[in-house]
């Protein structure tokens, strides 16, 4: 298992130095996936229960998150979270990018586990800075509770402008690491409450 | 297992770019070039001892060895570990890395390698130990990018991104060492 994480690594470093130097050498037309599913109303009760339990872990604000950040070993404490890194795991295995063989032919699926989940409140004026969270596989964001008016979740480097989804409750979006992302300012006047996570691979 | 479904086993799940829910992204990835100083004659004398373990079978259509020719020889443990050096000097945050798997490739006149990338590996590199003027290139077709291989030099990029070898119009060898690093 790493024992570096990618969130590790943002906040020492500040965050966004990733999208600063790291995109600034050979650019690329690129096909990267976006995979969704929607998960039930009761996990969502007790997700925010959890995050409200937990609380804000990073008063400091040293993140690309100016909002309510909880740590980011929540699946270790909160059954809540477990259960959405398995369903994570579950639509990122199956939507693997590359066919790994055993030297006789056989498939050898590349297994993932869970790096790190951490939730977010975010109230109205908060945002989020566009950041990666390289060098993980895959990443995830969750809708706990939103509206469709609230602040959505943008893939900035789309072919065509900025890729926006808005957030819907219970809506579960699987991307890989290193495709840069960031959440403009909340304008609603209620809570948007989300949560994010990174997987990496279980090397053999 | 029979030829079928052997053939069922590979290519089951979609490549990157043919993934069903792909979005086209228009984004920039380091392609890192180094001159470096390793065993060139060693490792040509490794790599040619080898033969073609792999029988043309990967996506390298040309003589390979064995993927884990560092468990085995120190000298391909000092290109992984050049590697590190270059990828450490250039990855956004300090990660601790290592080098996964590490193979030579000799191209004759009319081998080459098919698109292909590395994921779910941190970084891979192409290591060139002889090559000559007019060897052909290591491809990224998303980028529209051919860089041309000098002896000596190293070529280093995140594993997930797209390359191929075209067509070898040379008479002279072109030999390589390539792997791919991972997080530890």
């Amino acid at each position: 298992m790493s024992n570096k994480s990618a969130l590790h690594n943002l906040v020492a470093n500040n965050n966004n130095m990733f999208h600063e130097e790291f995109t600034a050498k050979q650019a690329m037309h690129y096909d990267l996936p976006r995979m969704t599913k929607f998960l039930s109303d009761e996990l969502n009760d007790r997700l925010e229960s959890a995050i409200k339990d937990a609380g804000d872990h990073f008063e400091g604000r040293n993140t690309s998150a100016s909002c309510l950040m909880t740590r980011w070993d929540m699946h270790e404490y909160y059954d809540s979270f477990a259960e959405l890194s398995e369903a994570a795991i579950t639509v990122a295995e199956s939507g693997a990018l590359a066919v790994r063989t055993h030297p006789d032919g056989t498939e050898n699926p590349i297994k993932l586990y869970q790096q790190e989940s951490w939730g977010l409140i975010y109230n109205k004026g908060h945002s989020c800075k566009a950041h990666t969270h390289w060098p993980s596989v895959w990443s995830y964001t969750y809708c706990v509770k939103a509206c469709p008016e609230c602040a959505p979740f943008q893939m900035a480097n789309a072919t065509g402008g900025a890729y926006e989804i808005a957030p819907r409750t219970g809506q579960l979006i699987v991307f890989p690491s290193w495709v840069s992302h960031a959440v403009p300012e909340h304008t609603c006047d209620h809570e948007r409450i989300m949560i994010s996570g990174n997987l990496d691979v279980i090397w053999d | 297992m029979g030829l079928k479904e052997l053939a069922a086993s590979v290519n089951r799940r979609p490549e990157l770019y043919r993934h069903p829910s792909s979005e086209f992204f228009h984004t920039k990835f380091p392609i890192i070039k180094e001159r470096v100083s390793l065993d060139d004659e060693q490792l040509i004398f490794i790599i040619r001892g080898s033969g073609d373990t792999q029988r043309h079978q990967t996506n390298v259509k040309a003589n390979m060895t064995d993927w884990f020719m560092q468990k085995q020889h120190k000298e391909f443990q000092e290109v992984g570990d050049k590697a590190i050096e270059i990828a450490k000097k250039n990855s956004p945050f300090d990660i601790e890395m290592k080098l996964f798997d590490c193979w030579g490739a000799i191209y004759h006149k009319g081998d080459w390698t098919k698109t292909h990338d590395h994921w779910p590996h941190v970084w891979s590199f192409v290591y060139y130990t002889k090559c000559v003027h007019g060897d052909a290139p290591l491809r990224f077709p998303d980028a529209e990018l051919s860089v041309y291989p000098n002896s000596g030099e190293m070529i280093l990029f995140p594993g997930w991104i797209r390359h191929n070898v075209p067509e070898q119009t040379n008479d002279s060898e072109r030999i390589i060492v390539a792997g791919n690093l991972t997080q530890v």
